[in-house]
């Protein structure tokens, strides 16, 4: 049995979004016992259905029409029906939302980004919710030298070319 | 009336849904380009070959590098134009787009005789000065190219995977596709890869350099036998249906339809990809049709589109119903060849465990693979685990994108 954050935790489904779903009738209203709500692990099968069919912009009435009359072991099956897609993993995102045509040609669009490229860093456009701090911040730009190494530097100077330079002599056999 | 220039077909695994419940059924949609016949009316072509000439390029890649451009310099006509930009560390416009004539290919050679191995790799800003020089001879006419070779990591310029994934996939949607090509054992396949597949193009690993003239020559051929551009494989999505489409393919998904870009499809190319859909209950004999429609522009400019439909009928006790057990086979390999190469980039990033664990959890969720293929996977998932060398992940990768791409 899980509590909320843990049924949460489980599924990577905020405790609201669980509440939600409970409230329009996409999950069964859980026991209570005493302060908690206690979640079976029905629930969890559940949640994943369900982020799977908003994840294939299933609305969410269709989605409690398909569910609403299925029970924990018909949910099942149609888990395991399918290759678990492990979004929980790192995925290179391919899924792209539908975009309206391009307004402006590829020539332009190149302009642009060499021209970000070379400018100095933009105005904050937006106000700041809270009070920024004011301490001086400190980046650096990470740069892989070969598979898991990597340079970590303040600024790009000589002695850093010859450092990635070296680095790749080191990995080419035929030199 | 000639053949139409792109066939377009549909099938499922099963045809009937249960009427009860949800069902979950596989549809193949296969856009297929008639072959070549005799002599093709071609399209000019309008590319630029983008060479890396960083330190690591020394010795015989880059002078593969040179034979390969001069190979693509001797197979060019006079209705196409080529420039060429090399890269280190600094980008140089060797030539800016010219036509070919015999002068032009003789100082373009000249030019590639004169190239030296130098510093790092701005592997983006290398493409991107390769793609404006496309951009100023772009027409609709022509199959408008980029050609990128390297051997080793962005380091220089921009870094970020994700950046140039994104740009490639924006100057795609402009016009502009691009080809990468891999070379050795120590560039990031799966940047490679992602803005290729991104760019509307085609990944290459070149595992020695000497193959570089060769799979030069195979991007080349299939560019000067392009028959239809700027193809869209539709999909409206009937109301209560999810649909998913596997291989972790670049595409645009909406509620109401699904878009697969095509782009550049080349003479007798096969092209499968593989759907997931879930239908809603609904009752006995009632229908759900998927109807797909394949969008290209022909040569000569004009638009045509191709279209087939897959119907579901409802019945009750579906479960006994006969599968297309092929059709589910090719469709389970597409998906697990994505978890694959999922897993490449776990194990890659030092997560061999987790990687192994990745590939047996979907080996074991896919009935639908043949013993044989099970077998090979949990093989490939032990080799995660004791940690692939760059070489043989480099190869696997390769595998996988192959089987993910469905082309033929």
């Amino acid at each position: 049995m899980y509590r909320l954050e843990e049924l949460a935790e489980a599924t990577g489904v905020s405790p609201r979004n669980i509440r939600y779903y409970t409230a329009q009738g996409l999950l069964p209203a859980p026991d209570v016992r005493g302060r908690f709500a206690l979640y079976t692990e029905g629930y969890v099968r559940r949640l994943q259905i369900i982020q799977r069919l908003k994840d294939a912009f299933l609305p969410l009435e269709m989605i409690r029409a398909q569910l609403s009359h299925l029970t924990d072991a018909q949910i099942s099956e149609m888990l395991t029906e399918q290759v678990q897609t492990l979004s929980e993993d790192t995925a290179i995102p391919q899924k792209e939302k539908a975009a309206s045509p391009p307004t402006d040609s590829a020539a332009d669009y190149i302009s642009r980004v060499l021209a970000k490229r070379s400018a100095p860093p933009p105005p904050a456009m937006a106000p700041c919710p809270a009070p920024v701090p004011a301490v001086p911040s400190e980046t650096w730009e990470r740069i892989t030298l070969a598979s898991g190494v990597e340079l970590h530097v303040r600024h790009r100077n000589q002695f850093v070319r010859d450092v990635i330079a070296y680095a790749q002599s080191l990995r080419s056999p035929d030199r | 009336m000639s053949d139409p220039v792109l066939k377009l077909t549909v099938d499922c695994d099963c045809p009937s849904i249960e009427s009860a419940l949800p069902s979950q059924r596989l549809v193949e949609v296969v856009a297929e380009a008639a072959k070549p016949t005799g002599a093709v009316n071609r399209a000019g072509l309008n590319v630029a070959l983008v060479i890396d000439r960083s330190g690591s390029m020394s010795g015989e890649k880059l002078r593969y590098a040179q034979e390969a451009a001069c190979h693509v310099l001797d197979r060019l006509e006079a209705r196409d134009r080529v420039a060429l930009v090399v890269y280190d560390d600094e980008v140089q416009t060797l030539s800016p787009g010219v036509v070919i004539s015999d002068a032009t290919r003789a100082e373009l050679k000249r030019l590639i005789g004169l190239l030296r191995p130098g510093g790092t790799t701005d592997l983006g800003g290398g493409w991107l000065r390769g793609a404006d020089e496309v951009t100023r001879n772009l027409q609709a006419q022509t199959v408008n190219r980029v050609l990128l070779l390297t051997d080793g990591l962005a380091n220089e310029g921009i870094t970020d995977p994700e950046q140039l994934a994104r740009h490639a996939r924006e100057l795609a949607r402009r016009g502009v596709t691009l080809s990468t090509f891999g070379v050795g054992e120590d560039y990031n396949e799966f940047l490679l890869e992602n803005m290729a597949s991104q760019g509307g193009g085609r990944y290459y690993f070149i595992e020695h350099p000497r193959e570089i003239p060769g799979i030069f020559g195979r991007e080349l051929g299939e560019l000067l036998t392009v028959v239809a551009r700027e193809a869209t494989l539709n999909v409206p999505i009937p109301a209560g249906v999810a649909v998913e489409l596997l291989g972790d393919l670049p595409h645009e998904a909406s509620p109401e339809r699904l878009r697969v870009f095509l782009r550049d499809v080349f003479a007798g190319e096969r092209r499968a990809f593989y759907l997931k859909v879930l239908t809603p209950p609904g009752p006995v004999d009632a229908r759900v049709s998927l109807r797909a429609e394949l969008s290209f522009a022909t040569l000569d400019g004009r638009s045509q589109s191709a279209r087939a439909e897959a119907a579901f009928t409802y019945a009750v006790g579906t479960q006994g119903a006969t599968r297309n057990k092929p059709l589910q086979e090719r469709a389970g390999e597409v998906e697990i060849s994505a978890v694959a190469t999922r897993a490449l980039q776990m194990e890659q990033e030092g997560r061999a465990k987790e990687a192994a664990a990745v590939m047996r959890r979907a080996v074991a969720a896919a009935p639908a693979l043949s013993a044989p293929m099970a077998c090979a996977y949990e093989a490939q998932a032990d080799e995660m685990e004791q940690g692939l060398t760059p070489q043989k992940r480099k190869a696997q990768h390769a595998d996988a994108y192959k089987k993910r791409q469905t082309r033929t």
